[in-house]
């Protein structure tokens, strides 16, 4: 899948959103021209503070919501404006997803049993070609006689299970998960992660994994996608953010990750920032990111920067990247703050 | 044990139940423990490991169907348990300080910030209106709210949600508490929030000379901010020591087993442990059934409370007067691994 300049803004008449009719205000611009690409069988792993757009951009490729602008190829065919349901329930058949709240997905007053085999009603499946729902709970570790209870009667790991052997009853290619370990202990949290890699193994997925804890997405990601107030900062293969990020960013949601080994050695990161995301609805000008930098210089607020190549199938969008890679840059005292130890 | 001779908090063989129709569930089962002033202990467990019913029995906000069954709490030396209602409300608040979960639902949501702060300090009968804002502004600047003056007019919602943590953070130490406890205070904020509110925690912590009991389920996360660490499973306290050497050598199974289980930044690709089962109680030892090294013992016979080195552990494994049989070398040698 490729995403290019894809734009999902969000107007408080609902209407503008649909693109019906012209008007003044200030859009939300949730995802704001965000460029991916997706490989087959690959997992893209998504992240970012709540409230820079993650959760908007997975939910605009599912069509859950409307895209503003930009184009979405799916196998190299535009399904931005699928907007017909036909078109658009074919394509869920291929793009699936699994809710960050398991419990909520699951409508409340259907059996498990039911609630698995919704998608092949929907979808008219012949009965020939569907799994059986013991083949579907077989498939997330779950006993059969887990078929009759309704879901709050499941617990929580056991309810984003059953999310995902719904999201899989249609074996699609593409399975955005977002944030799948959220509300979960740490075991049950190891087990989701486990099945989900082990699910891609044996079907072929392909996984956009959403998420702002950068120790989940360190387990099976590819490639990392660093996402702040609806654009991509940085952009690149796994092991190359993890042991080198170019933006400061990056580095910032790399050090706020809890590990027991790093709190032994540093006792708490060395670049805390300052003060929260500011709203979409009006976003710092030039870099997004200037008002939290703890590298900021005057151009930051002044000239957006263009997304720059570090390497192959590696791109930061940072006026100073080269710095931030090579440790030279050191944070100024006004924004960011070193901890003391 | 590493406290002092005059701890302020001393908790021993707590138990506590809830009654569910006619039966009692155990919630927390001979807990024992010490927390000297201005220090933090954290308290780990998952989710049915009591640790949040411990939070409540502290702050004596157990539900009607839940009672101390035994033990003793005592809080700058006084029982708790022997106090009268009208005492009890007298240190909850004022000694006893809680910082809850979820900002937004325990904040009430028709009031406005400063009318519930105003609460706060009105219940506890502290001086006059002027003076009583004054304090409410002072506590908002200390823990990071710009414009406070204004602030506290907005409400709940109006606030995000680290934010609302800060709120919390303010409210629990305007009346400076001897003892804070925070249960999962950065469970529901972003990671780099998360590290805002422990930061900010700390920096407090050593300005007020506050105590702090920590629950969290992230062994991580209370490695950053405590000295002492409780490892919690079914009710009863598994393991006990500074946070370091729990980190470095842990001894229970069922920690080994939590440390492994994580996955992390720094050990990207390692294949992430899990912990077959469920909890299940029985007459032993209540992890038995998942242990990778349980024997007959551990099935039949509670494990005792024991000390090695410098740390306490509730396991067969290193208590040497078990019928527990450990092959080959002391436990605690590096061969012996989950």
């Amino acid at each position: 899948m490729s995403l290019r300049n894809v734009r999902a803004y969000f107007w408080e008449n609902p209407l503008l959103s649909l693109g019906i009719g012209r008007g003044s205000g200030t859009p939300t611009r949730a995802v704001d021209g965000v460029n991916l690409e997706l490989k087959r069988g690959e997992t893209v792993g998504l992240v970012g503070e709540s409230g820079s757009g993650k959760t908007t951009l997975g939910r605009t490729i599912v069509g859950l919501e409307a895209l503003t602008g930009g184009q979405i190829l799916y196998e190299g065919q535009d399904i931005a404006n699928f907007r017909s349901g036909a078109r658009l329930r074919r394509l869920r058949k291929h793009v699936q997803m699994i809710f960050q709240d398991s419990q909520a997905s699951l409508s409340p007053r259907l059996r498990v049993s039911y609630l698995l085999q919704e998608p092949y009603r929907i979808h008219e499946v012949p009965t020939g070609e569907r799994h059986t729902v013991a083949d579907l709970l077989g498939m997330v570790d779950l006993a059969a006689d887990q078929a009759v209870k309704f879901p709050h009667e499941l617990s929580g790991g056991q309810a984003k299970r059953i999310g995902i052997a719904r999201a899989l009853a249609l074996r699609p290619e593409l399975v955005i998960a977002d944030e799948p370990t959220a509300g979960l202990d740490v075991s049950a949290a190891a087990s989701i992660l486990n099945l989900m890699q082990d699910l891609q193994d044996r079907f072929g997925l392909t996984y956009l994994l959403i998420t702002h804890d950068l120790n989940v997405v360190s387990y099976f990601a590819d490639v990392i996608a660093v996402m702040y107030l609806g654009r991509l900062m940085e952009v690149g293969p796994a092991k190359e953010l993890f042991d080198a990020p170019a933006h400061p960013y990056t580095r910032a949601l790399l050090e706020a990750a809890p590990d027991p080994q790093t709190a032994r050695s540093i006792r708490g990161p060395r670049l805390v920032l300052s003060g929260e995301i500011p709203s979409p609805r009006n976003p710092p000008a030039a870099c997004r990111f200037h008002t939290r930098c703890p590298f900021v210089q005057p151009v930051c607020r002044t000239r957006d920067p263009s997304p720059e190549e570090v390497g192959p199938r590696h791109v930061v969008m940072c006026h100073f990247w080269r710095e931030v890679l090579s440790g030279e840059a050191i944070p100024s005292s006004s924004t960011g703050k070193e901890s003391t130890r | 044990m590493t406290p002092g001779p005059d701890p302020l908090l001393v908790v021993r063989d707590l138990s506590v139940g809830y009654m569910v129709g006619a039966t009692n569930i155990a919630a927390l089962d001979q807990v024992e423990f010490d927390i000297d002033r201005g220090e933090s202990l954290g308290i780990v467990g998952e989710s049915g490991s009591g640790k949040s019913t411990l939070g409540l029995t502290l702050m004596s906000l157990l539900p009607r169907n839940a009672s101390i069954r035994a033990g003793a709490v005592i809080l700058k030396g006084l029982n708790l348990r022997n106090l009268q209602p009208e005492d009890l409300r007298e240190i909850q608040g004022k000694e006893v300080a809680m910082i809850f979960q979820d900002p937004l639902t325990s904040l009430n949501p028709t009031l406005r910030i400063g009318t519930q702060m105003m609460d706060v300090l009105r219940a506890h009968g502290h001086g006059m209106h002027q003076t009583r804002r004054e304090r409410i502004i002072r506590a908002l600047e200390e823990v990071g709210i710009p414009d406070a003056a204004n602030r506290i007019k907005r409400f709940p919602h109006e606030f995000s949600g680290g934010m609302r943590q800060r709120v919390m953070i303010a409210m629990a130490l305007m009346l400076e508490p001897a003892l804070i406890i925070a249960d999962e205070p950065t469970s529901a904020l972003d990671t780099t929030l998360q590290v805002q509110i422990l930061a900010l925690m700390k920096r407090l912590q050593t300005k007020h000379g506050t105590a702090i009991l920590f629950i969290s389920h992230d062994l991580a996360v209370v490695a950053g901010v405590c000295h002492r660490v409780l490892v919690m499973y079914a009710g009863r306290v598994v393991e006990e020591g500074d946070v370091s050497s729990v980190l470095e050598r842990p001894l229970h199974p069922y920690t080994k087993a939590l440390l492994a289980s994580r996955p992390s930044v720094t050990r990207r690709n390692e294949r992430l442990a899990t912990i077959p089962g469920r909890v299940q109680l029985g007459l032993g030892c209540a992890f038995a059934n998942r242990c990778l090294h349980a024997q007959s013992v551990c099935r039949r016979q509670a494990p005792r409370y024991v000390k090695v080195e410098r740390n306490r552990v509730r396991c067969h494994i290193y208590d040497e007067s078990s019928a527990y049989h450990v092959e080959g070398g002391s436990p605690l040698s590096d061969g012996f691994d989950v």
